[in-house]
């Protein structure tokens, strides 16, 4: 029953029209409910999809990869030849509908974040504001939905413009800077995907082309043709070149060490309820992108490359600590702990592993619900500061007490407390790495990169824990003793927040791990079919 | 010897039926010469007699369309008895030229209506102007139809000198002057490498008429080294001609200095046409070449002319979004820009080489992207006149503030910039993916087509760069509070219609686009067919116009 | 040197070459036109250098005419008569007066002289050299006469034959080439005309 559906359709283009609407309205206040209520309403739609996840479907079926519910699928383009023929094919599986719901969370909550906009610094054009929001929101669900290679590509820069627009009008003083730096960094690497794109067209004979994401997947005979090291792509294997090319592309977003200069500015000049979007879901498009494409239709690649991009990973982890304890504002701090926490993801994924897989998807979904949170909580004492440095600070939780509880509640979580959603990702992943027949098979890596990613714990601990101490404890100070504590609002927005991190971390099975483990373990069951490529480049090389 | 019968050698009915839309232009251009002796004089009427003609001519154009065989034929083909070209055309009438003239009518009509806008009022000398720019585009419309070197040579002079004239209409402007001097230097140079090119090959081969120049070559059995590299240099001199039209890069010095010293409607002008027409004669000339009997014999040769062309185009975007970097002035900013067009375009002469289907797939992927790129070339230039008429600057910072001054015109203008970026779901970024689609479809054959798909597409990051400088002086950033734009409503109207077709031809139309330019392709001149006397078969479904309008 | 000796030298120098060419013209087949083809490349190649090494640029013109008149020679030695009648016509009468006229108009001075920097020398020198080379390469390694199986070009169309092929086969051209010329008259006499402010 739960198969088809024009659902999907609905969920995504519900924000388009709440952004027409909004242009024929006037006053603030009219303007603000509507946003509202087209977020809200995606919301609550996408809480349908939970459907077959919870009534036993799914765990019925136990089918792996490629088994999609609320599919709809239709033509699109299609040339007189029918050469070329595009799809109109949405659909969700364990690895996006939890993105999804995440996704309609998030941007529900920073249109509530944005609900103070008349007194940020730039605060003209609400309505704009507004519409490029609901624009962005259909511009990210779109490239969670998407079956097509084609439609994902258009909803994945679709997104851009408006993102561009939301922190380069209405962002700090840099943000032009901000702006422009996100939005080259995040084009250059798709742009690499339609190389990729097309040349998973073409490789194929005449009648097999498609630009379908899960048949490039599961159809054996494009993946063995894909995973065959005797396929060449401009003299490389076939596979690891398109891997590298979807990778950088999909880095650039997570982002990946070389790649992550531009979060660090964007993060920092966005307002902040699109600092929370960045950091909730933008990030974790890169993530769903290698799970979706990377590691299902080329899984030899991946292997191939595991040593690799476990490095990438561990750097990450480390170099993104590191960079976080070294900052002075507290938004810089939240936004290079978030490359930390993505390291988690990429090194869960390189382990190729069940745990790894899962601790990966997990780390997404923990990451997008505390760095939200997080850069919401710097956000609510920047309204009244009007500063970030965090030495600043001092005593905040004697101030304000309820809001101290909930930054308490956002910072563990990100830390990685047992019991808050946190921990449960970095332990999966860092399990899963431990265990990785892939890491040990290309020499013991797997030792290595758990005992680093495990070191890469402390130090988080140490900078959440010292910038804890720098701001919420010790004397309370005069300056900040008048401020009013986080009102009913702000208390809204963090609140189920705070519960989400409670209820991962408590029940990590119930509320995650059983609707994304049928997916995931789909994905790691097309791998053995195709090590191949793995032992011929080591046979190439030794020869 | 007696004097050929005047019915052997004057052209039939047929063919100038098949003319008629330059023979439409020719008569405009007599009557803007004479209209003004018999009373009204000015702008208006001038302006008026040329707009009829374009028009005239264009739905000429859009009718001939209709009985067109699949293939094109040759007209006015040469009947002397004794001659050696005898049975050869001077012309081809295909859906391709029938598509470019129409493309041409259309954009001529766009342009004077800009002029109209801009510089008629204050104009004196409106029917010499006029009558340079009608003279360019029947040397355009000949370009793109033309199969002999000899008329080809004369066309590009036709399309050429006017302009170098009309880039310095201007008289009062010094600096205009002096880029129309640069412009016809290099013009000159250029002329002269093709008329060397041309005459070798000619040498060679004993004529003139390019499809047999390919046969001759194609009939040669064993080939001697120098002449292939003899017959390589010829051809790439006669295609340096070409390349100085769509300024590629060793040859585009002239344009972003011409852009800027001529007149707003002239810059539009060469932006579209003349690149237009030298791209769709470059096709033209390649995919003759391209043909399989004739791709045996040049084998030593199409490497060298496909790397060439390929190497040229990936050096002519490159150079371009990198030069755009630095200006200022959005005038030149948007000169770069069309070169890097061009570029994109031209990546496409590199496809038609693989023998097979590709060729097609490379001619319907250009005639989309002129569609396209006429339209977003003609909003940015027109919002930049609305802008100077409005500030009287043409620098980025009298761009500052006006989405906040005049949000339409703004969002108009940035829905241009973002489809000369190739942003979805704008038609910048559909036609951009036909064209590195066909590269992908093509690099089955020539992987080295990767290459040059992977530069177009890294390309398009680097031109993000500067197109939203634009952008971001637009809405980012200070500005002073003053109304909307003081600027002409049609511009704003004009302005207004190439966005939403933007729009529309990213979204809805893509299909409808993709399936005319397909029909064009399919049914474009092939001396195949034509020479081997094909038996005239379907006309082509005259669909394929409906996008143009 | 006094002028009248210098003038000498240079008469004697040609004598000699004249004198070696006829000589070794005598031991080809065909000793006249041998000779002639001697006489007019090497005016060709004298003046061409002349004009590259003069200063003036009034006499650089004057070279340049008999760069072209030896040009037509070689024409006509090859029979295409129309051809040198042409380069005559156009170029040397034409064209050449127009310089010469341009120069005398437009130059501060009569004498104004042409000063080129080393490197522009060098660089023009080199672009030189690079041409000649390629040119010379490709041409001197050419299959010539044409190709195998190519049309067969007549040797020295009269002039009766080119313009009966301008008005029949090649009309279209030549109806093309009158509109050019109009549009170009316009343009010329357009900015040709004094400014009106």
């Amino acid at each position: 029953m739960w198969e088809h559906s024009s659902l999907l359709s609905w969920i995504v283009f519900l924000p388009v029209i709440g952004a027409v609407v909004l242009l024929f309205l006037g006053s603030a206040g009219q303007i603000k409910r509507a946003a509202l209520l087209f977020s809200a309403l995606p919301f609550g739609l996408s809480l349908l999809l939970l459907g077959p996840f919870l009534d036993g479907t799914v765990g019925a079926r136990g089918a792996g990869y490629g088994d999609v519910y609320f599919q709809q699928r239709l033509t699109w383009i299609e040339t007189s030849d029918r050469a070329f023929r595009v799809e109109y094919f949405l659909g969700v599986d364990g690895l996006s509908m939890p993105l999804v719901v995440l996704t309609t969370l998030i941007t529900l909550l920073a249109v509530g974040a944005s609900w103070n906009f008349e007194h940020w610094k730039t605060r003209r054009g609400l309505k704009g504001y507004m519409a490029l929001l609901l624009l962005l929101e259909t511009g990210m669900l779109g490239v969670f939905v998407a079956l097509d290679f084609f439609l994902f590509y258009i909803f994945w820069e679709v997104m851009l413009l408006p993102m561009y627009f939301l922190i380069g009008v209405w962002g700090g003083p840099r943000k032009e800077y901000a702006a422009i730096k996100f939005f080259i960094y995040t084009l250059a690497g798709s742009v690499l995907m339609l190389i990729a794109m097309l040349a998973f067209y073409f490789y194929p004979a005449a009648g097999d082309r498609t630009f379908d994401i899960l048949r490039l997947a599961t159809d054996p005979k494009l993946h063995a043709l894909f995973n065959d090291p005797a396929t060449r792509f401009l003299g490389y294997p076939f596979g690891v070149a398109m891997f590298v090319l979807l990778f950088i592309g999909f880095a650039i977003k997570v982002p990946v060490f070389p790649f992550h200069t531009w979060l660090p500015d964007a993060h920092v000049e966005a307002p902040t309820p699109i600092s929370m979007i960045l950091a909730g879901v933008l990030l974790k498009m890169g993530g769903y992108g290698m799970l979706r494409f990377c590691y299902p239709i080329l899984p030899g690649a991946g292997e191939y490359l595991c040593v690799f991009l476990g490095w990438l990973g561990v750097i990450n982890i480390l170099y993104g600590a590191l960079c976080a304890m070294a900052q002075d504002d507290f938004k810089k701090l939240v936004a290079y702990s978030s490359i930390s926490h993505m390291g988690y993801v990429l090194l869960g994924m390189a382990a190729m592993t069940q745990a790894g897989f899962q601790g990966a998807m997990f780390q997404m979904i923990a990451h997008g619900i505390s760095s939200p949170m997080c850069f919401f909580l710097v956000g609510v004492i920047y309204d009244r500061a009007h500063h970030r440095e965090i030495d600043r600070f001092g005593g905040l939780w004697l101030s304000m007490p309820r809001y101290g509880s909930m930054a308490t509640i956002g910072f563990f979580a990100s830390l990685g407390l047992p019991t808050l959603c946190g921990f449960i990702g970095e332990v999966y992943a860092v399990f899963g790495t431990f265990d990785s027949s892939v890491l040990s098979r290309a020499g013991g890596y797997n030792l290595l990169f758990g005992i680093l990613a495990a070191t890469g714990a402390i130090l988080t601990a140490a900078y959440i824990l010292w910038m804890v101490q720098r701001v919420y404890l010790g004397a309370e100070r005069p300056e900040y003793a008048g401020y009013p504590d986080a009102d009913r609002r702000e208390m809204a927005i963090l609140a189920p927040m705070a519960l989400l991190a409670v209820a991962l971390g408590v029940l990590p099975k119930q509320t995650l791990l059983d609707f994304v483990s049928n997916t995931l373990n789909g994905i790691l069951q097309i791998t053995p079919q195709m090590t191949t490529l793995a032992q011929g480049a080591a046979a190439g090389a030794g020869s | 010897m007696t004097p050929p019968l005047a019915s052997m050698w004057m052209p039939s009915g047929a063919d100038l039926r098949l003319a008629l839309p330059e023979l439409v232009l020719v008569g405009a251009l007599a009557a803007l010469l004479i209209v003004p002796l018999l009373g009204p004089r000015g702008a208006r009427s001038a302006g008026l007699i040329a707009l009829l003609g374009a028009l005239t001519a264009g739905v000429a154009a859009l009718l001939a369309f209709e009985g067109l065989p699949s293939g094109g034929l040759e007209i006015f083909r040469a009947s002397g008895p004794s001659d050696p070209a005898a049975g050869t055309g001077m012309l081809v009438a295909d859906s391709l030229g029938m598509f470019f003239r129409v493309l041409l009518m259309f954009f001529l009509m766009s342009v004077l209506i800009m002029w109209s806008l801009f510089d008629a009022p204050a104009e004196r000398h409106p029917t010499e102007f006029l009558v340079l720019l009608v003279a360019s585009a029947i040397g355009m419309a000949l370009m793109t139809t033309t199969v002999n070197l000899l008329l080809m040579i004369i066309a590009i002079e036709l399309a050429s000198l006017p302009s170098y004239a009309m880039s310095a209409f201007d008289r009062t402007r010094r600096a205009a002057a002096e880029a129309a001097l640069k412009y016809a230097i290099f013009g000159a140079a250029t002329t002269g490498f093709m008329i060397f090119g041309a005459s070798i090959l000619y040498g060679l081969t004993g004529t003139l008429h390019v499809p047999g120049i390919a046969r001759v070559l194609a009939g040669q059995a064993s080939v001697p080294g120098f002449a292939t590299t003899l017959t390589a240099l010829a051809l790439l001199a006669v295609f340096a001609g070409v390349g100085f039209k769509i300024s590629a890069v060793p040859f585009h010095f002239w344009c972003p200095d011409v852009f800027e010293g001529a007149s707003l409607p002239v810059a539009t002008w060469l932006s579209v046409a003349s690149k237009a027409a030298g791209v769709v004669l470059l096709v033209r000339l390649v995919s003759i070449f391209a043909e399989p009997a004739a791709a045996a014999y040049v084998a030593g040769v199409l490497p060298l002319i496909k790397y060439g062309v390929g190497a040229l185009a990936i050096l002519t975007c490159t150079v371009a979004n990198l030069a755009a970097y630095r200006q200022t002035s959005v005038r030149r900013l948007l000169a770069y820009s069309s070169i890097a067009h061009a570029g994109y375009m031209l990546a496409a002469g590199a496809i038609i080489f693989p023998s097979e289907q590709p060729s097609a797939g490379a001619i319907s992927a250009i005639v989309a992207y002129l569609v396209v790129y006429m339209f977003m070339n003609y909003g940015a230039f027109m919002a930049l006149g609305l802008v100077a008429a409005d500030r009287g600057s043409e620098d980025l910072d009298a761009f500052r503030g006006l989405g906040w001054r005049d949000a339409p015109t703004a969002a108009a203008l940035a829905v241009c910039l973002v489809s000369l970026v190739g942003l979805p779901p704008l038609g910048g970024f559909i036609v951009k993916w036909w064209l590195i689609y066909a590269l992908g479809a093509a690099a089955l054959h020539s992987p080295f087509l990767w290459v040059l798909a992977g530069a177009v597409v890294i390309n398009t990051a680097l031109s993000l760069f500067y197109y939203m400088r634009v952008v971001a002086a637009m809405y980012l950033g200070a500005y002073e509070e003053t109304g909307a734009l003081r600027a002409p409503l049609s511009g704003k109207v004009a302005l207004h219609l190439c966005a939403i077709i933007l729009l529309l031809t990213g979204t809805l139309w893509i299909a409808p686009l993709k399936r005319n330019a397909d029909g064009v392709a399919a049914a474009a001149y092939s001396p195949r067919s034509v020479n081997a006397g094909a038996p005239v078969e379907t006309s082509i479904s005259v669909a394929g116009s409906a996008n143009v309008r | 040197m006094s002028e009248r000796i210098r003038l000498a030298l240079i008469g004697l120098a040609v004598l000699v070459a004249v004198t070696l060419m006829g000589l070794a013209a005598l031991l080809s087949s065909r000793p006249l036109e041998a000779f002639a083809f001697s006489v007019f490349a090497g005016a060709l190649v004298t003046s061409a250098l002349a004009i590259v090494l003069t200063r003036d640029i009034v006499r650089s013109a004057m070279w340049l005419m008999g760069a072209l008149s030896s040009a037509a020679g070689l024409y006509f030695l090859l029979g295409a008569n129309f051809l040198g009648v042409v380069q005559l016509i156009v170029y040397a009468g034409g064209i050449l007066v127009l310089i010469v006229f341009g120069v005398m108009l437009t130059g501060r001075s009569p004498f104004l002289r042409f000063d080129p920097r080393p490197a522009e020398t060098a660089l023009a020198a080199l672009v030189g050299v690079l041409l000649f080379a390629a040119f010379s390469a490709v041409l001197l390694g050419s299959a010539w006469p044409p190709l195998p199986g190519a049309v067969p070009v007549r040797q020295a169309a009269t002039v009766r034959e080119i313009g009966r092929a301008l008005l029949t086969d090649y009309l279209l051209p030549f109806e093309v080439v009158s509109v050019l010329l109009l549009a170009v008259m316009i343009g010329a006499a357009y900015l040709a005309r004094p400014v009106r402010r």
